[in-house]
């Protein structure tokens, strides 16, 4: 998905009061993108869990 | 004559309990320490020195043997506290932020210690440099002109000055352990659950911790132990299995099993590598057993833990972002509204591949004492520098800081950061020790037994030697 400024404004409006200030819309635009590509490229098999508990405990070799 | 701003907190607490010393003098003489020193490192936001010496009269009135009595902490002002205003060093109203401690904070007391002041933080905790602060930004005290790292940069700086001889920082990526590397201090990430957030402003629930900053790690063995224990304001601390004495002695490096992680995503410049690979030689000259592991996957955890980290910090800030948008700074005001726009879906997959990540990384750990890695691909740069290129990967610098930081907060497991060296500009090169859950302590005794048989975590920068006898 590729996010463009009009796009993200009407996001934004539905649950923000204040718009994103024209000075940092390109800047929130970049990062929103890059994170964007980020989550695409995130190869995991459909039949994983979300994690639920937030450290996984493992029985080592000098227990 | 050693003075007491150089002694360690277990000679402090000998020197206090045989009355060698009174808890007066202490705070009085950290106190001169803060003042000497505020103006350069900017390391702390609030203080209160009639409060600290009133509650240090008290300690010298009622003798006793709780382990840190008399010893000064400083305290991240994400922490609430009961005697200073708790800001996140932001400048959105927190008047509804409680005078009441943390139970860390509690549990600090109740060990006897004296709460000496609040430390700056980056804005919320949200960023790793400590450059945006409503305080403005820490400075490094091992050269002025660089960032400290954050987000726990105010208390690095102030036990890097010596200021104060302990402190608490948060880790939601590395906030307690970037800050250590780059000030030439100990910091510990203990493992999700063995601190309690119970009273500690979040950033992402899932991933913070509270831990503590020293100068070295046996230090932390008499921090960490007196500030856990279960608390029913946070979960994930009931059913912890708590040590409660451990075995902090030195330990035979023979036959201990180390790894070095590899691939991409563990990229680092020369100067970090060179103090690395020394200590990856006093470890085999010791007889560890060391061995290469290659860690899969790097890209894709460390953008999971991104996607996790923004939409818990956007959930969080949701409502004040809608009466006090104007209030928070531009950098995170765009962090903010990103996280903000992720789906419940992106935010789903990004769990999904952190529970893959992570029993991958157990398997692993199942196999090693200790993953040893830089904590930092670079020393702390400089303050106006935008990007740094460790082997010619260009890195912005708040991802920098975090490059390997975040595998211990997606996973949740234990790790330390301990000075091991300098670059050429006179920097500290920290190394980090990551363990398996719940290891918390065989990290702090492995790192313990590095420090005897090295000094780096006895440097002092120059800038802040004094010569007062403060007794």
């Amino acid at each position: 998905m590729i996010w463009t400024k009009d796009l993200l404004i009407k996001h934004q409006k539905r649950y923000q009061q204040n718009p994103i200030p024209n000075h940092i819309i390109d800047q929130t635009l970049d990062a929103l993108n890059k994170l964007q590509q980020g989550i695409d490229k995130i190869d995991v098999a459909p039949t994983i869990e979300p994690s639920m508990e937030f450290c996984v405990y493992t029985e080592t070799h000098n227990d | 004559m050693t003075e007491l701003w150089q002694m360690n907190i277990g000679n402090l607490q000998k020197a206090l309990q045989k009355r060698d010393v009174s808890a007066q003098e202490v705070v009085t003489c950290f106190l001169k320490r803060i003042e000497q020193h505020q103006e350069m490192t900017n390391a702390f936001v609030s203080w209160d020195a009639d409060q600290a010496l009133k509650v240090a009269r008290k300690k010298d009135a009622k003798p006793s043997d709780d382990p840190l009595h008399g010893i000064p902490i400083a305290v991240k002002d994400n922490y609430y506290t009961i005697d200073y205003p708790t800001t996140a060093c932001s400048a959105v109203p927190q008047d509804s932020a409680p005078f009441v401690d943390a139970t860390t904070v509690a549990l600090l007391r109740k060990a006897g210690a004296i709460i000496i002041g609040k430390t700056n933080m980056h804005e919320w905790a949200y960023g790793a440099t400590n450059l945006v602060s409503c305080y403005g930004r820490t400075r490094n005290p091992w050269n002025a002109e660089h960032i400290t790292g954050g987000s726990s940069g105010g208390s690095g700086a102030a036990l890097a000055a010596r200021m104060v001889p302990a402190a608490l920082g948060s880790d939601t990526g590395g906030s307690v352990r970037i800050p250590s590397a780059g000030c030439g201090i100990s910091g510990i990430k203990p493992t999700y659950g063995h601190a309690s957030r119970g009273g500690i402003l979040p950033l992402s629930w899932s991933f913070d911790a509270p831990g503590p900053m020293a100068a070295s790690a046996q230090d932390l063995m008499h921090l960490l132990p007196a500030m856990t224990g279960e608390d029913p304001q946070d979960p994930s601390t009931i059913g912890f299995r708590y040590s409660r004495k451990p075995n902090l002695a030195p330990r035979s490096f023979a036959g201990l099993r180390i790894g070095l992680p590899t691939g991409p995503g563990f990229e680092r410049d020369d100067d970090v590598d060179a103090a690395y690979q020394n200590a990856i030689n006093l470890f085999a000259q010791h007889g560890a057993i060391i061995q290469e592991v290659f860690i899969s996957g790097m890209a894709d955890g460390f953008n999971a833990w991104k996607i996790i980290l923004h939409a818990e910090a956007s959930a969080y800030h949701r409502d004040a972002l809608k009466t006090h948008a104007h209030d928070y700074s531009d950098t995170m005001r765009i962090q903010l509204e990103t996280g903000g726009q992720l789906s419940a879906c992106d935010y789903l997959k990004a769990q999904q591949y952190r529970n893959a990540f992570n029993h991958k990384l157990a398997q692993t750990l199942g196999l090693y004492d200790t993953l040893l890695l830089p904590t930092l691909p670079v020393c702390a740069p400089h303050a106006e520098q935008n990007v740094v290129t460790p082997s010619g990967k260009e890195l912005r610098i708040q991802d920098a800081m975090t490059y390997v930081a975040w595998i211990a907060n997606l996973s949740g497991f234990p790790a330390v950061s301990i000075p091991c060296g300098f670059g050429k500009e006179g920097l500290p090169v920290g190394l980090m020790m990551i363990g398996a859950g719940g290891r918390d302590y065989d990290l702090l005794r492995l790192a313990h037994t590095y420090q005897t048989y090295t000094d780096w975590h006895q440097r002092i920068p120059s800038t802040v030697l004094s010569h007062n006898d403060d007794r």
